[in-house]
Formats: structure tokens, sequence, C-alpha cells
């Protein structure tokens, strides 16, 4: 047997009250070191065995035997009397004192408040699992990535590849937006859905209310024969009045027959809202020759379920390998390898690390409140000695004193964080009705029992790390020697550390302050940028027509080109025209790729957007025509195109482009059905997918020679677009009601909207930074207005050795910026790695920028300063001889 | 003769607390021997371990059910260090007692049939 074996018993048995080791200790140990042996003859799992008994026993018995010694001081009843008892003295104290008591219930409501607002955002937006069975093993699949960081579309041609190669998955299904027209009662309305292949709710585990979803061969049926539509839940209640007789019946969208053959369980949504709005059918996608081929053919989102077990680095290696063959056997197509992304992470985008990152700036100003708090109570503490030291003498415990401290602190916190919750209400209720829409789950944003249990937790911890340095001040004084009356200079090491406060003030504002400037200046700035068109005099709205009255490219043409006629003869309406994805209007389906000749005779290829337009489309939205001339319906322009700035330049660099030839498709490949344009004219580029994102390469072709079903009507106007709404409704009415007019608003409607994150990142910036510097200032003044009424005498003394007023105030000055320059070099620190955090949320400005920075900084001097001024201004009133006296 | 009421009151004894009294009501013994004997006894079905058993004795101490031995046994089986402890004669009673009230348990069962009567 290891002697040590009964070393470590005995330390042990300390758990057990004094008296009962000193009594029973070394026959516990001797019959402990007989047990042992025994033990140890029945080898080592007996022995370990052993061990795990006797802790058991020493600490099972040790504890009923405290809890059982009649001699420990107070019943466990007792001292909840005490704890309850110095709750009711808290609240006498508060209400004594309801000046602090309201200040710092103001102070810890706001960070409290705060915290709990985006708590309650992160919550649903990242810690909320998606609504599918085993939502970890659903992936995007991606070709590469755009500049913002999200993923580029997939062609059909590669997704067949990725099927025959990769062995990670369950399955890969594809799908693209969607939208038809459906007319019932006479009232024409857009709906919006998703062609899916048959894989799509196999992958997603979706339930069904009714009847199946597509499957393998539905998009072989005619729609003569009634080609299958899936219909949502919420689609279903509101058109169709819940009829279950609807199933495998036939309905009417835009001119064709469609069967429907399912309805979704209510719970099921799309993995992707288009457009603000969740799908509300599915459809079979048809696969034609060309798909399975034509790799560069882009415009396919492709989701996917990893088999169980397999972990997403394994499929991303997978993916990658196979990209980066298809990039070595298609170079001209297939420049960019595989991504695979968690569904989750995409639908939740940059959002989770913008969250994360006000969740920490609020986190900041609830530092900034606990910084306040804490110095208040340090005043306090510093006022109420005398009441310390009483309470102390009469008998209470070095404990009791020291926790009525902590429990005022938390009481406050607690009342606090009530108030924050009725705050984080109002913050959740402006959240949901001002951030962007497309942010899934945002608007779900609620306070349930987590979020309450997340603020009480955080009110209670608050209180607690509020209460606890005032508290070891007070445990670490000698109350005794307190009684004999309050010296004024007794507080000066309180002092130094309330000084140390302010610097921790400033540096916790300056990120603050540092974070909304940048966000501010970003905004102005994505404000100011030119588009490459007017949004403010232009009204648009979506229309596709189909129906049996444009069963022809005829009929459509003759169609926009009336409806363009009868929108100028509105007063108000001085052009109008079409086009097939309007710029920032969200869609970008239209892209391809180009052939043109370099100029030593090559052929080469360039990825360019693809619009059909009609010549009334460019004034209606003022862009400029840089060279040649539009569309004309008097010349023949079957193959002309009009191409943009961006893709003359890429192509032609500084030739005259007017005149040379382009056609669609890849360099090198024949193709009889893509014949050679002529390029006619160049107008200006514009933004199309983003503000933030320099304009593409496009390339404009005329409606004549491409007809689209939907376009977007645009009408240029001399006033203010949104007035001519109902003369626009009226004339798309008189001219065929039967159509859907979508989406009816003024052009500039979709450049706020995509404003709208930024304004609404930076007002909340504004917010907190202003809570923060507003708290910090208060924190400032607070500490130096009391060092200054501690430092009374010693003023008094300096002007009465001759110092002047004016010195005195340049003396406090000086050694009141101390703290502030610590401070800011700090916060300074701290606000670099904020704002490299912003990153993909600054536009135009860098993240260093010395300029926000130097005003961050001014602002906050400028702040220490005001707080000084007043507490100095009354040290240079200072009388002496009234000084001296004071003690 | 502590009156009747009084050893009622500390009824019903702990198990610990019987089978310590029943051990030492065969002669005076320190502690590693008791929880032999009661090992020994229930065929191991009742592990005694140090803390258990000293907590036991000296609630038993307390209630006067038993006290420790001034007198040693025969030499060969002494162990100068241990503590040695005896039945008081309330403990004899108190054990006496607990075992009515087992036995008076048993008998209920046996009448309503819940266990077999030998």
């Amino acid at each position: 047997m290891d002697p040590r074996a009964v070393g470590l018993y005995r330390r042990l048995l300390r758990l057990f009250p004094a008296a009962f080791r000193h009594r029973f200790g070394d026959d516990m140990a001797d019959l402990f070191a007989d047990r042992l042996r025994e033990a140890e003859t029945r080898g080592r799992l007996a022995t370990a065995g052993f061990w795990a008994w006797t802790l058991a026993d020493v600490s099972a018995q040790a504890w009923l035997e405290r809890r059982a010694d009649p001699h420990r001081p107070l019943s466990r009843r007792l001292r909840m009397r005490h704890v309850w008892d110095d709750v009711l003295a808290a609240v006498r104290a508060h209400v004594r004192r309801p000046g602090f008591a309201s200040a710092a219930v103001v102070m810890l409501a706001l960070g409290l408040g705060f915290n709990t607002a985006l708590f309650a955002v992160v919550k649903i937006v990242l810690l909320t699992p998606l609504p599918f069975p085993n939502p970890d093993r659903l992936v995007m699949l991606w070709t590469g990535r755009n500049p913002d960081g999200t993923g580029g579309v997939n062609s059909y041609a590669d997704l067949v590849t990725w099927r025959e190669r990769s062995q990670s998955f369950d399955a890969l299904a594809t799908y693209n937006i969607s939208f038809m027209t459906l007319v019932r009662d006479g009232d024409a309305e857009e709906i919006h859905g998703s062609v899916v292949s048959p894989e799509f709710f196999r992958v997603l585990g979706a339930r069904f209310a009714y009847g199946r979803g597509i499957e393998a061969g539905d998009e072989n049926i005619t729609f003569e024969q009634g080609r299958p539509i899936v219909l949502s839940y919420a689609l279903w209640t509101r058109r169709f009045n819940a009829d279950p007789a609807l199933l495998n019946h036939t309905i009417m969208l835009g001119a064709r027959l469609r069967r429907v053959v399912g309805i979704t369980s209510p719970g099921f949504i799309h993995p992707e809202p288009f457009w603000d709005a969740d799908a509300q059918y599915w459809v079979p996608m048809p696969v034609t020759d060309q798909m399975r081929t034509a790799h560069g053919n882009r415009y396919l989102r492709v989701i996917g379920r990893l088999k169980a077990g397999v972990p997403i680095a394994r499929a991303r290696t997978e993916m990658d390998g196979i990209g980066h063959q298809l990039m070595t056997e298609h170079p001209d197509s297939n420049r960019a390898s595989v991504v695979v992304d968690r569904l989750q992470d995409d639908l939740v985008g940059d959002t989770k690390s913008i969250a994360l990152l006000f969740l920490g700036a609020s986190s900041l100003v609830l530092c900034l409140g606990i910084a306040n708090i804490v110095n208040l109570l340090l005043a306090q503490v510093s006022r109420r000695r005398a009441e310390f030291a009483i309470r102390s003498a009469l008998g209470a415990s070095h404990l009791r004193v020291t926790s009525q401290i902590v429990i005022e602190s938390t009481l406050v916190a607690i009342v606090g964080g009530l108030v924050g919750l009725g705050l984080a209400r109002l913050m959740i209720q402006a959240i949901v009705a001002e951030a962007p829409s497309n942010i899934l789950g945002l608007t779900r944003t609620a306070i349930d029992g987590g979020v309450i249990a997340f603020t009480i937790a955080l009110s209670t911890a608050t209180g607690l790390l509020c209460g606890m340095l005032p508290a070891w001040r007070v445990a670490r004084a000698r109350l005794g020697t307190s009684l004999g009356g309050t010296r004024m200079s007794a507080g000066l090491e309180v002092s130094r550390t309330r000084t140390w406060l302010v610097a921790a003030e400033l540096a916790l504002a300056l990120p603050l302050l540092v974070g909304t400037g940048l966000l501010a200046e970003s905004l102005v700035h994505l404000q100011r940028v030119d588009l490459g068109f007017d949004p403010s005099h232009a009204i648009q709205f979506r229309v596709t027509v189909d129906g049996d009255r444009y069963a022809t490219s005829e009929a459509d043409i003759a169609f926009f080109d009336e409806l363009a006629r009868r929108l100028r003869a509105i007063p108000g309406v001085t052009s109008a025209g079409a086009v097939s994805s309007l710029p920032l209007g969200g869609l970008n389906n239209t892209g391809g790729s180009i052939v043109y000749r370099q100029p030593d005779g090559s052929e080469a290829t360039l990825s360019v957007g693809m619009r059909s337009t009609t010549a009334g489309y460019f004034p209606s939205l003022g862009i400029p025509v840089r060279r040649g001339r539009l569309f004309s319906m008097a010349a023949d322009d079957t193959n002309t195109i009009v191409i943009n700035d961006a893709a003359a330049a890429r192509m032609f660099g500084e030739l005259d482009p007017l005149g040379r030839q382009i056609r669609f498709g890849q360099a090198g490949v024949a193709d009889k059905k893509s014949p050679w344009l002529t390029v006619i004219g160049v107008v200006g580029s514009d933004r199309h997918e983003r503000v933030s994102t320099p304009p593409n390469p496009e390339v404009f072709q005329p409606y004549q020679s491409n007809t689209w079903g939907t376009m977007t009507v645009v009408a240029g106007t001399d006033g203010d677009p949104a007035t001519l709404a109902p003369a626009v409704r009226r004339t798309m009415h008189d001219l065929d009601p039967r159509l859907a007019v979508v989406n009816l608003a003024p052009v500039s409607t979709f450049f706020e909207g995509q404003l709208e994150r930024p304004k609404f990142g930076a007002e909340a910036a504004a917010l907190l930074a202003g809570v923060g510097l507003v708290l910090a200032a208060f924190g400032i003044f607070a500490v130096l207005s009391l060092l200054v009424t501690q430092r009374t005498r010693e003023i008094g003394i300096r002007m009465a050795l001759g110092s002047t007023r004016a010195r005195i105030g340049a003396l406090l000055v000086r050694e009141s910026m101390w703290p502030v320059a610590a401070g800011c070099l700090v916060g300074g620190l701290g606000a670099a790695a904020l704002a490299r955090a912003l990153g993909s949320e600054l536009f135009g400005v860098t993240a260093t920028d010395p300029m926000t920075f130097a005003a961050a900084i001014a602002t906050l001097v400028v702040t220490a300063m005001l707080a000084v001024w007043r507490p100095a201004r009354r040290a240079m009133g200072v009388n002496p001889i009234a000084a001296l006296r004071a003690e | 003769m502590p009156p009747r009421a009084e050893i009622e009151a500390l009824l019903p004894l702990k198990p610990v607390a019987l089978q310590i009294l029943l051990s030492l009501a065969e002669g005076e013994r320190h502690g590693y021997a008791i929880t032999m004997d009661i090992q020994g006894r229930t065929s191991a079905r009742m592990r005694i371990e140090p803390g258990n058993l000293y907590r036991a004795l000296k609630t038993m101490l307390d209630d006067g059910l038993i006290e420790e031995s001034e007198r040693r046994p025969a030499p060969d089986l002494d162990d100068e260090r241990r503590r040695y402890y005896r039945i008081t004669p309330r403990g004899r009673r108190a054990a006496a007692a607990e075992i009515a009230r087992l036995e008076a348990v048993v008998a209920e069962a046996k009448a309503r049939k819940w266990i077999r009567a030998r």
C-alpha cells in the first residue's frame, strides 16, 4: 500500500467539521488503511472502485455532518431571512437615494435593453435550426464566388458531371426562380415559385398536406395532359379556400393548364426567399439537350444533402477536385471551382458577423453602464463609511456588510433588466420594421422565454459585477477605524481607482464612435455613387405576357409597342420602354458569354449580362448614348446589338467599337444559331446588381430579336414618378385586364432598398455610440467633479501659497487628460480591431481611415474637456480659507 | 432505566445503527472489526465505509446507545491505537425495540399475505 494514500485520505477528511475530525480522524484513517489493503488484494479494478466509494462516502457524509452540525453559525432558514432583510434594506436604501437608483436603472436598462434585443436577433437568426429534417446535412453548391461573397450560379451541364463523379451526397437537386400569372375570378396576380428537379423535395425531406412532390418524369408531361404543379400551403389556403378537391384537378396559370399533384405541409418553406417572399408553387424543370452540354450556361442553384456521416470538409475537398477537373476539361466555360456552403450559412449570409458585431457593440454600452455604476457605488462607499462602520461595530459580519452592497447593486440591475426588456421590445419592433427584409427569420424575432432567461441571467451577473469592486473595498477597509469621523482625504485611494475608470470608459466608447463614423461615411459614399442611370425620374412595373393572346412573338412585340405608345400619352411621362432585367431590380437571371475578335484576328470570350430591350428603355432610365445610335422601329435591327461602356472597354479598348461584330457563344465553338451581330451603339454602364459593385459588361438586344415573356416596363417622368402610378395601372388595365401589374413603384425604391441595410446599420451604430458617449461623459463628469471636491484642501493650500486660478484650472485639466490619453490609446487599438471586422460593410472608406479616427478621438477629448470644465471652474473659485477649514 | 417513550423516540433506527448494535451485542469491538462483522453477517450486502461508520458511531454515542470502552480484550487480540466500543443497556433496549418494531411489520405483511408465512 502506498503510504501517500492515507495522507490523501486525511486531506479528504478536512471536508468534515474540525470537531468531528479530531474525534474520529485517526480511527477513520486506520480503518481506511485496513480496507484499502484488503481492496488491493482483490486487484486494480477493486482498488479503483474502492477509491470511488471512499470519495463518495467522504463527500456525502461530510456534507451530512456539516448540515447537522449544531455549532455552525446560522441555520439555512435564518440565513435566508438575513438575505431577505438585506433585500428590504436595499429597497429602503434606494428609496432614500432615488437619484442614484434611477440613474443606475436607466444606465443599466439601456445596456441590458440593447443586449437583449440583439440576443433575440442572434437567437432567431443563428441559433434556430432550419425547418428541415437533419438541416446540418443540407448544403448549397456554387460555381466560384461573387465579389460580395455570395456563391456563383451553376450550369445544368456541370451538375450532370457533379452527379456522375461525386460520392458525398445522397442527392443533388437544382432549382431556379419562376413566376407565373394566376388569373382567378377576374383578378390577375403574379405568383412566385420555383422550377425544380425531381430530387428537390427528397433532398429537403419535405412533407405534404396532400398528394406528392415533383417526381422524375413530371417534366415530360405535356401541358395538354396537365403538367404537374405543387402548391404551397399558403397559396392553397389564400387563393383556393383550402379546398382538398383541388388535388388532381387542373388549374389555369397564364395560358397553360397545370395539374395540382400536391400541397406542401404548412411548415414547409423554400430554402431561399425570392424577392422577400416565400415560394408559392413548384413545377418540374424541363431539361433540354442544350442544357446537358452547355457548361457555360449558368443560372441554376444547386442544393444537396450530404450522406449521413460525411463531414462537409470531405464534400468540399471532393467537389473542389471535380471543379478543377471541369476547369481542365472546359477551360473556356469553367474558370472557377466548386464551392460547398452549409445551407444555414448561406441563408444567414453575413448577417451572422454583423449581428455578432452589434452584440459586441451593445456589450460595450453595457460595460460603460457598469463602469458608471461601479463609479457611483465607490462614491457611495466613501460616503457611507460611517454607516458600514456602525453596522460592523454592532456585530454585523464582514460578509453581511459586503453582501449588502452586492444585494443593492443586484437589485438595481434586475430592475434595470426589467426596464431593459421593455426597451428591447421597442427595439425589436424597430428592427422588424426597419431591417432589410431578406434576412431569414428576422421578422420572427421576438422576446420569448429564452430571451427573458438571458436577460435575467445577464442582469444578475451585471449586478454582482457592479457590486463586487465596491464590496471588496469595504471588506478591505478597516471599518472600525472609520468610526472616528470621515476625513476628506481618506478616499484618495478610491479616487485613483476611479481615475482609471475614466480611462476605461473612454477606451470602451472609442470603438463605438469609430465604428459609427466608418458606417456613416460608407453610407454617404453609397448615396453619392454614380449608378449610371437616374432612378429618381422613372416608374416601373413587371409584366408577364402569357395567355392565348400572346402565342406568337409578333403579338408580344405588338403588345409592348402599344403599351409604350399609351404610356407616353400619359401627361408627365416623357418616354417608355421595357427591359428584361432592371438594374438593381434583383432579377439578374440573364447572363452568358459572347465572342469577339481581338485586334490580331483571334476570337476571345467575354462573360456579359444580356438584356433584351425596346428602344424606349434607355431614355426612360436616363442612360446616356455615348456613341452610335439605339434601335429604332424604322431601321432593320435584326442583327444589331448595343453594348455598354464597360463591355466596349473590355473587348475593344481604345478602338472604335461601332461596326464591330460579336456573337453569342464560346470562342472556337461554331454555332449556326448565333449569327454575328453588328455593334450599332454604346451606352453608359450602370450598376446592375448592387450599388456597391462596379458596372459589369452588358449587351442589349432589340426586343424584336429576343422576345421575353416577362419584362420590366419603365416610364421616364418629368415630375414625381409616384404620382403617376394610378394612371399607369389604368393604362395597363385598359390594354389587357388579364395581365398582372407587379411591383408598380418608382425605380428609386430599388436604390433605396439596397441602401436599407447600410442605413439601418449606420443608424443602429449611431444610436449605440450616442448612448455610449452620453454614458462615458456622465462617468467622466462624475469622477472628475468628485476628484476636485476631494482636492479642495490641496487647492486651498496651493492658492494660499500664491497659485493663480488659471494655474489651478490648468493643473486639473492637465491631470485629468492623462486617463483621457490612456483611454484613447487603448480604445484606438480596440477600434482598429472593430473596424477590420466591419470589413465588407464598408464602402469607399478604409478600415483605418485616419480622418474618422481623428474625429472620434476629438469628439471624446472635447467631451472630456466639457466634463472637466464645470468641476475645474468650481475649483478655481475655491476660497482658500474655507478650503482649509473644510477638514 | 430510561422511560419507554425516550427509547421509542429513537425509533426507527437506521439500518447501520441496528447492525452496529447487533455487532456490539456479541462483545466490544473497534471500527474495523465492526465493519468486518457486519459485512460477514450480511454477506457483504451492506458496505460500510469509514465516513458512514464513524458518523453513525458519533450519533449513537450522542444518543447514549453505545459508549467507548476502557476495558481491553485479551492482550493478543488488542490493538493499542484503536478505540473500542461497547453497547449500553439503553442500546440493548433500543435494539430490542427496533427488532420488535420490525417483527410487527413482518407480522403485518404476513397477515396481509404480502410474504409467505414459513
